[in-house]
């Protein structure tokens, strides 16, 4: 029953992102055939057939209100069919995001999983031996936090890899030595160029764990059971981890469970400042487009990811923490 | 917006870190290989985001670099030197019209073979043009010609109407395609093309969504000039990325905006070549007739503004002082020294002229309020201006102008907008100013600015959606129609001119674009593998890498180091 109400709720708030995932798009001003000719009249000289030329080959003139547009695309939704992105026109837009998810779930997924276990755990020392030295890494990490995310990678690829040479400036993988695939060559490519990257998504959000953490612990810590079971002469290492960990992680679980959810829209700033090839460029570039069938198809990715991210937290969660399904 | 804005601040930041890059210099070696056939130049085109599939070069989204290196044009118009510079033959040979201007007769090079092998002939041609034609989607001239093969080295092109100045177009930038493989392609618009066969100097080598290879065509018909071995084509997330890359040199070639670029590129082996114009301009929502409101729409005020702005001092906070003087033509004074009138030879004043625009304004009945404003009738001489947020150089501009304006007695309100409100804003005619760039047409010739920019076909009424990249300003002027239709009516230079001055006495006085300076496009390389890319002295083509057939030319003229 508890399972069942809490998926008919995510299904509503299913339905409702899918209507705003469309109507959003079609509010913006501007429409993707004059943002093409804009691109393209920087590159050269363009007649004036060429919007209608453009219009003919988007089919952006049509007649169809915003009701049929509306019901052409939950069809279309159903049937796995995003539509064709104009940026990258004639490219399906599933293929654009199939393309680009793979790097972001790696990159951001993986520096976002390290900055939560290793701000959890530094967090939860952080709060055993409150009042000790170890209470100076919190103005550390949370000043590394509050420098603006850009600045902090700008700096890092100046010093790291354009002084030191330790990281490849930009990109993916080395495309000039190596070709997509399961070889040795590709992988170890791909995490000689995903380190930097996510070196800086990890210095810039662990902070926040840790900060979250630390303090959870300082208030269970002075929890009566915690002094039981200190009283009870058990090991140091049992009462932090067991008794006092197990119960302030709670709070960090749910934040941990919504950035999962993100971690599908990427990091715009980190695949920016290092052209690496995610969703966050792909939807920058559709942005700038004008390419609903793109965003629409980004958004939609990302809402879904974020509601089950935290579906699946939810059911988890109850068994965590039996306290929040006992009134159902 | 906000993400243009940040870009705005980051494009600020990274051109600070390429300049301390510059500053300490670098140890990265050249990340390009030397192959027995010539070296590989690493180029960026200006691309973001990953790379998808597209080598038809007939759609609009089409990879860069397909278009003239793998599919070619018949002739190549050099937009840099005068139109008396004859077009030079890439598959054509020579060209003709007829008197009137309706059939177009070609001869083509012999001997020609597609990478394939196949021969390549006039059928190759007149099967492209029948199929652009043909097809809605794809024909962005509006006037694609009927094409009829007279024997393979012959094709006769019948245009339905003269179309004297549709030849660049149609000689010029349409690529052409093998028939004996595109005959069977159902849907030529959304064909992805995934392994092009054409005639040009590079074939598809290896493609990923980050990077492709292109290698020389050893069938080219010139493949023993060709000293370049290969292109690697590069995605990037912007200039920045690739400003710090060409500082690295592991860039050879890129067209892009480099912030002060004579401070940043000022390293041995690496150079800039200034070419093109873009004319920087406030466009006006000039004319009342199509329903546009406020100060703007007297041409007094539209001179006023001309007069008042300090050009030196845009030049110097906008454009690093790269900038060069803009004639009120929008004619490029050398190039197109023989088509602008003698009594308009001079360009724009480079330093204001307050006391001009206060007595022009005083002149039609403006009158100083209190607050230094001019007022006329109850109606304060203040106006918007529309701006993208991102453009900084717009902005820049835009910041010195308020200033200068403010001396003259005339107010504006700049409001930062994104591009697409702001396109959308122009094609609406729903502005009352807006800075802008005039873009030059596919020939050495006038003619398709005032054709664009000014003529009545190009416009349409405010609140009816228009071309933003025409004639915004909603200028419309019956002379100006006929002396257009006069230069599209004839290939004799002298009575182009005269109708060109005619149409210059006019625009020079109404304005509906105020001209402030003329910004010059710059292509970036590198010549630690190759020289003999163009330089300010020897333009022979346009030096950006994404340029088409441009492209085909530079490399065709690259000499290994």
């Amino acid at each position: 029953m508890h399972l069942l109400r809490k998926i008919g709720f995510y299904l509503i708030a299913l339905w409702a992102a899918v209507t705003l995932n469309f109507l959003i798009p079609r509010l913006l001003p501007g429409n993707p055939v004059d943002t093409l000719i804009g691109k393209l009249s920087q590159q050269g000289p363009v007649s004036p057939g060429l919007r209608k030329a453009l219009n003919a080959l988007f089919g952006t003139n049509s007649n169809e209100n915003l009701w049929q547009q509306y019901v052409g695309y939950l069809n279309g939704l159903v049937h796995g069919n995003f539509g064709v992105s104009v940026t990258y026109f004639p490219t399906p837009v599933i293929d654009v995001i199939g393309q680009a998810i793979p790097w972001t779930l790696g990159l951001v997924g993986l520096s976002t999983v390290i900055a939560a276990l290793l701000g959890i755990a530094l967090g939860t020392f952080a709060g055993w031996r409150r009042g000790t030295w170890v209470d100076s890494l919190i103005p550390g990490t949370t000043i590394l936090q509050s420098v603006p995310y850009f600045w902090l990678a700008l700096i890092l690829v100046y010093f790291l890899a354009s002084m030191l040479g330790w990281f490849p400036l930009s990109g993916g993988y080395d495309v000039n030595s190596t070709t997509p695939g399961l070889s040795g060559d590709f992988i170890g490519s791909v995490i000689r160029y995903g380190t930097l990257p996510a070196l800086t998504i990890v210095i810039s959000s662990i902070g926040g764990w840790l900060l979250g953490m630390r303090n959870m612990m300082v208030s269970t810590l002075s929890d009566d059971y915690v002094a039981t079971a200190e009283a009870k002469g058990l090991s140091p290492i049992r009462v932090m981890i067991t008794y006092a960990a197990r119960n302030a992680v709670l709070p960090s679980i749910t934040g941990f469970a919504i950035s999962l959810g993100f971690v599908v829209a990427g990091s715009l700033v980190t695949e920016k400042v290092f052209s690496y090839p995610g969703i966050g460029n792909a939807l920058l570039d559709a942005v700038s487009n004008n390419d609903y069938a793109l965003m629409q198809g980004l958004f939609l990715v990302i809402t879904v990811a974020v509601l089950a991210a935290n579906l699946i937290v939810d059911i988890f969660y109850g068994f965590i923490d039996p306290r929040t399904r006992s009134r159902a | 917006m906000m993400i243009s804005r940040k870009r705005g601040v980051l494009a600020a930041l990274a051109g600070a870190a390429a300049l301390a890059v510059a500053l300490t210099g670098c140890t990265s070696s050249a990340s390009t290989t030397n192959s027995a056939s010539g070296p590989t130049l690493a180029v960026y085109n200006g691309a973001s985001g990953a790379f998808v599939k597209n080598f038809n070069p007939l759609s609009p989204t089409v990879l860069s670099n397909i278009q003239g290196l793998i599919y070619e044009p018949m002739f190549f118009y050099n937009n840099l030197a005068s139109l008396a510079t004859k077009p030079k033959p890439l598959l054509g040979q020579s060209f003709s019209f007829n008197a009137d201007g309706t059939v177009l007769s070609v001869t083509l090079k012999s001997g020609v073979t597609w990478s394939d092998g196949k021969p390549f002939t006039a059928s190759d041609v007149a099967f492209t043009m029948n199929l652009i034609r043909t097809t809605p989607a794809l024909n962005t001239s509006g006037n694609t010609p009927v094409a009829k093969v007279v024997d393979p080295t012959h094709v006769t092109l019948t245009f339905a109407h003269p179309s004297f100045t549709s030849a660049p177009t149609i000689l010029g930038t349409t690529y052409i395609v093998p028939e004996h493989i595109w005959k069977s392609v159902k849907e030529p618009a959304t064909y992805i093309n995934s392994s092009p066969v054409g005639t040009g100097p590079m074939e598809m080598s290896s493609f990923t969504n980050q990077s492709y290879l292109l290698k020389k065509n050893p069938d080219f018909r010139d493949a023993k000039k060709l000293e370049v071995g290969g292109l690697r084509v590069y995605s990037l997330s912007g200039n920045e990325a690739a400003t710090n890359k060409l500082l690295a040199k592991q860039l050879d070639w890129a067209g892009i905006f480099v912030p002060d670029v004579k401070k940043v590129l000022d390293k041995p082996n690496l150079g800039y070549t200034f070419y093109g114009d873009q004319q920087v301009v406030l466009n006006t929502c000039s004319n009342t007739a199509l329903g546009c409101t406020g100060p703007q729409t007297d041409p007094v005020v539209r001179q006023a503004m001309a007069a008042a702005i300090d050009r030196n001092q845009v030049n110097k906070l906008a454009y690093y002082g790269n900038a060069v003087p803009i004639s009120a033509t929008f004619g490029l004074p050398k190039r197109d020294k023989a088509f602008i009138a003698p009594e308009y030879a001079s360009t724009e004043p480079m330093s204001a002229n307050t006391a001009k625009a206060e007595s022009l304004l005083e002149g039609a009945g403006w009158v100083k309020g209190s607050d230094g404003i001019y007022a006329k009738n109850g109606q304060k001489l203040s106006m918007n201006v529309l701006v993208t947020s991102g453009y900084t150089d717009y902005i820049a501009a835009l910041q010195a102008i308020t200033q200068q304006f403010k001396q003259a007695g005339i107010e504006i309100q700049v409001q930062q907008v994104a591009n697409q409100e702001n396109n959308s804003a122009a094609g609406l005619g729903k502005f009352q100013l807006q800075i802008n760039g005039i873009f030059q047409g596919p020939a050495p010739d006038p003619y398709y600015v005032y054709d664009k920019y000014f003529g009545s076909e190009n416009t349409s009424a405010v609140g009816k959606s228009g071309n933003p990249y025409a004639n915004v300003s909603r200028f419309s002027n019956k002379t100006v129609d006929a002396a257009l239709a006069t230069a599209a009516g004839t290939q004799d230079q002298a009575v182009k001119a005269k109708a060109y001055a005619t149409i210059q006495g006019i625009i020079t006085k109404d304005l509906p674009y105020i001209p402030i300076i003329d910004n010059r496009n710059f292509a970036e390389y590198s010549t630690t593998q190759v020289t003999g890319f163009p330089t300010t002295s020897n333009l022979y083509a346009q030096p950006a890498p994404n340029v088409a057939p441009d492209n085909e030319v530079v490399l065709l003229n690259l000499k290994k180091k």
